[in-house]
């Protein structure tokens, strides 16, 4: 069964919208929320492995495009008084366009200075906001309201309302990003992912398809920022932080780079450990500075773990096992999984990888 | 006078750009020898100087903080690189990357449970009034001439390791060439982790360094590492050159934009003119200011 | 094609040399099986060629011996002792040096760091290793001449040179090299393989030679293999090899 036309993404997404609106009457409020904030991640980290796992180029600082799109949905509902989907499409909008400029600076950098650069741009970008508070609102922030709908009536909890609208944003986010993974686009993008020689030499224009890549991925994580604007009330610059940019490349990572599915489970793994854990913590009673602190020990230990146990991450590792007890592949793979943007591999695997592609002799 | 605001910029942003270039330095060793960041450098130094302050606490004696603070560093890169980075070495890069910021989550959590999470106070190892030459404040103290002489000093030590000595033969051979090392009989696992326990005493050395002025928390290094990295990629990941000039230029850069433009709009302006620096650079240099030719072959 | 000693000379297999045999040898990459079951036996004191065409396995039995592929099955016996599924470290302390094809220069290092990498397998004092090292020089002149430069200076023979004075100086008792003439000119290529003979006649050294270029290769060697698909098709002296035109049309192309 694979996703590989329109009709069976479009039927999975209604599937699981509908699983979700279910789930979340069932659920409690705080659950209802905690489904809002995976919803955004998953937008997030999805755009992410647009960007790294589909063609190849990494970003410490996804970060700061969440944050323009947060920002620009609180400043026009704020200002300009407009309704959140409204907002949506600004913030779209603008991230699109600082994903265009942040593409044309980068369409040369590989690897390592390709992150030092998005790392370095993450931490610049959200130390704009604090600096002129007029606009920003500084270290406090903008508040957002976001209510519901009068048609749902009175006695529909925000919570859930939030849960539904994050939920088919990211949805409608997935499939249009599944479109572009199967399209001649993403068939370019994994061509210049995979060797950007070859694929120039191929006739494809390298430079337009890594800042399409850029431009598309930022744009989802603007989504995503406008999602954290309303399922959080608040946009300020304490949400955006280095930890978030590196947590959402952890999580796609984790998840399984190169393909949609992972960046459900990382989301899953970013939101739900550290609380779970937490949860374990303060219910045994330790000290604050020992409680505090066992969750984050906690969640390295699983990122290690999981790496070094599925190098694959979870989506392969899912794979591994569906293909080791049920004997058959269940995605049929016409694309390859991502091997990892450009990082120059060390000279074993030249040597092994250039002998491969010569043949043995 | 001008030329005095400009002297103590200018000295001030070398001490600094030291501290920045010893974390590049070590990022430089790593990756020449793994061809991996290692994310953790910062918190593997702040760790380390967690060590060094209760060495210190307990023997009264800074220099016992220092050289353990260095041994510390020396046994936890060789450890880390043992345990947690070979097994990912011959898989996606990006895994490497995962696993190394990992590791830099566990060790601030820990850092947090075994020391607390308060800041505390790091001592510097010389007197850190200011240096007056004929009564003008020089800007800068003997403890910041210290932290300018140290890195310099573990830089040229390295560079005489590297070129004159068996050891650092055999680190270059498997860093250009593992194969071919590894035919020659160079143990090629044991030299990574050389490399790594190395890498991490500079890390250690920053770490010491640099903590009298940031105080030491768990995520004291964060920025440092930050920088330190943006100083790497500046020079080009390759050179170990590379990674002093570029932390001595940002550390100026920074130093500049900070005293010149002042008050809490220059404080945030920093980033803002690290993240130009780096743009500008990469722009014509994508690979670093001194990126060897790495010849593709096609 | 330069010639200037009869290839069925017989070396005289002095101490220090030793034999190499490989029996039921099978390995690959991934899926893909390379070597099918092979069994190759070089003589001690003697020059053995592997044959065969492009994807026949000859690169990947070499590495198999080095141990730069771990085998999954079979022997690797130098002499007496199977060195199968050691690492390339502890195959080159055995005694078997692999002169791998193509780049096996390291271009940033100089000549003489380059050649000091190839005493990295032993336990010896300074005096030793600069005694050896002279030594090198003197039987390989023009690498004298260069020694502080940088290998990327050095022309693609000197290269080779520098890469067998390299292999020579882990003083091993079997070499094998992958392809010493690729890419020189002729004569070059014949001052290399002459350079091979002498290796085999004056020290006795145990050689196992792949090349593509069958016709040089039969012409200097005293045993020659074919290989075909990772299976050994022929096993001969080299004269009756170079005299079986059928077969050299078939799987040699000359």
């Amino acid at each position: 069964m694979t996703m590989r036309t329109l009709p069976r993404r479009l039927a999975l997404a209604v599937i699981v919208a509908i699983i979700v609106a279910v789930v979340s009457v069932k659920l409690n409020a705080f659950r209802d929320y905690q489904i809002a904030e995976i919803a955004m991640y998953v937008t997030a980290v999805a755009a992410l492995t647009v960007l790294t796992g589909f063609s190849g180029q990494i970003s410490l600082g996804h970060g700061a495009f969440m944050a323009v799109g947060a920002y620009a949905t609180a400043l026009v509902m704020l200002h300009l008084n407009w309704p959140f989907y409204a907002a949506l499409v600004v913030a779209a909008a603008v991230t699109a366009a600082a994903g265009a400029v942040v593409g044309l600076a980068a369409a040369r950098l590989r690897g390592p200075y390709l992150a030092g650069a998005t790392l370095m741009f993450g931490v610049a970008i959200t130390a704009v906001a604090p600096a002129f508070p007029g606009v920003f609102g500084g270290d406090q922030g903008l508040n957002v309201t976001f209510t519901t709908p009068g048609f749902v009536g009175a006695n529909f909890p925000l919570t859930r309302w939030q849960a539904w609208v994050s939920s088919v944003v990211a949805l409608v986010v997935l499939v249009l990003l599944a479109n572009l993974q199967y399209s001649r686009i993403g068939r370019n993008w994994r061509a210049v992912r995979d060797d950007d020689v070859a694929a120039e030499l191929d006739g494809i224009n390298v430079a337009a398809a890594r800042i399409r890549a850029f431009v598309v991925s930022a744009t989802c994580a603007g989504i995503a920022g406008a999602l954290l604007a309303i399922v959080t009330g608040l946009v300020a610059p304490g949400a955006f932080t280095l930890t978030l940019s590196i947590a959402l490349l952890t999580a796609a990572v984790i998840g399984g780079l190169g393909s949609l599915p992972g960046a459900l489970w990382g989301s899953l793994l970013i939101v739900l450990v550290p609380v779970y854990v937490t949860d374990v913590a303060t219910s045994h009673g330790l000290s604050s500075s020992v409680g505090a602190n066992i969750p984050i020990v906690a969640y390295g230990v699983v990122l290690i773990l999981v790496m070094l146990v599925f190098p694959q991450g979870i989506q392969g590792g899912l794979r591994w096992v569906f293909t080791t007890f049920f004997g058959t592949d269940l995605k049929s793979r016409t694309w390859r999984e991502a091997p990892a943007p450009h990082v120059t591999p060390s000279a074993d695997e030249e040597a092994a990888s250039q002998h491969q592609k010569e043949g043995t002799s | 006078m001008p030329v005095v605001e400009f002297l103590q910029f200018t000295l001030s942003g070398i001490t600094f750009g030291m501290v920045y270039a010893a974390i590049a330095l070590s990022l430089v060793l790593i990756w020449r020898g793994t061809r991996l960041v290692n994310f953790a450098q910062g918190a593997m130094a702040m760790f380390t100087t967690y060590v060094a302050i209760e060495v210190i606490y307990r023997t009264h004696s800074y220099w016992a903080g220092f050289v353990v603070a260095l041994a510390a560093g020396l046994v936890l890169g060789a450890a880390c690189e043992l345990t947690v980075v070979r097994p990912t070495l011959n898989k996606p890069p990006l895994n490497a990357v995962i696993v190394t910021i990992g590791l830099l989550t566990v060790l601030e959590g820990l850092a947090g449970i075994f020391f607390g999470g308060q800041y505390r106070s790091f001592p510097p190892a010389f007197s850190i009034t200011g240096l007056r030459v004929g009564g003008t404040p020089l800007g800068v103290s003997r403890s910041d001439v210290f932290v300018a002489a140290a890195v310099l000093a573990a830089t040229l030590l390295l560079a005489v390791l590297f070129r004159y000595t068996s050891a650092g033969l055999r680190m270059r051979a498997a860093a250009f060439n593992a194969t071919i090392a590894r035919l020659s009989g160079i143990r090629v696992a044991r030299v990574l982790t050389v490399g790594w326990g190395l890498a991490g005493l500079l890390g250690a050395l920053a770490g010491v360094l640099v903590s009298p002025s940031t105080f030491l928390y768990p995520n004291s290094m964060d920025t440092i590492f930050v920088y330190g990295f943006t100083a790497a990629v500046l020079g080009g990941l390759d050179s170990p050159g590379g990674a002093v000039v570029g932390g001595l230029v940002l550390g100026l850069a920074l130093s500049y934009a900070g005293g010149y433009v002042g008050g809490s709009v220059g404080a945030d302006l920093t980033s803002l003119v690290a993240l130009g620096i780096l743009v500008v650079v990469l722009m014509f240099r994508p690979d670093g200011l001194f990126a060897g030719s790495r010849m593709r072959r096609v | 094609m330069s010639s200037q000693m009869p290839a069925s000379a017989p070396a005289a297999a002095s101490e220090g040399s030793a034999s190499l045999a490989v029996e039921g040898l099978v390995a690959g990459y991934g899926e893909v099986v390379a070597l099918d079951g092979v069994s190759v036996t070089a003589g001690a004191g003697a020059i053995t060629a592997v044959l065969g065409a492009n994807g026949a396995g000859k690169t990947t039995l070499l590495r198999a011996i080095s141990g730069m592929v771990k085998p999954r099955r079979g022997r690797v016996l130098l002499g007496a002792t199977d060195v199968a599924g050691r690492s390339p470290e502890q195959v080159v302390r055995a005694g078997i040096a692999h002169v791998p094809e193509g780049q096996g220069v390291i271009p940033e290092l100089t000549v003489e760091e380059n050649l000091r990498v190839g005493m990295m397998s032993w336990r010896a004092r300074k005096a030793e290793r600069t005694a050896a090292l002279e030594e090198a020089y003197g039987r390989f002149p023009p690498l004298a001449a260069r020694r502080r430069k940088l290998a990327s200076t050095l022309s693609g023979g000197e290269r080779q040179m520098l890469v067998i004075a390299r292999a020579l100086l882990a003083r091993p008792r079997v070499l094998l090299l992958d392809e010493p003439s690729l890419g020189l000119a002729p004569r070059v290529m014949a001052q290399v393989l002459d350079l091979v003979v002498r290796l085999s006649r004056e020290q006795g050294l145990t050689i196992v030679l792949v090349e593509q270029n069958a016709r040089s290769a039969l012409s200097i060697a005293d045993h020659g293999v074919v290989l075909n698909l990772g299976r050994v098709v022929v096993s001969a002296d080299a004269a009756t090899l170079a005299a079986d035109v059928a077969l050299r049309h078939h799987y040699l192309g000359f």
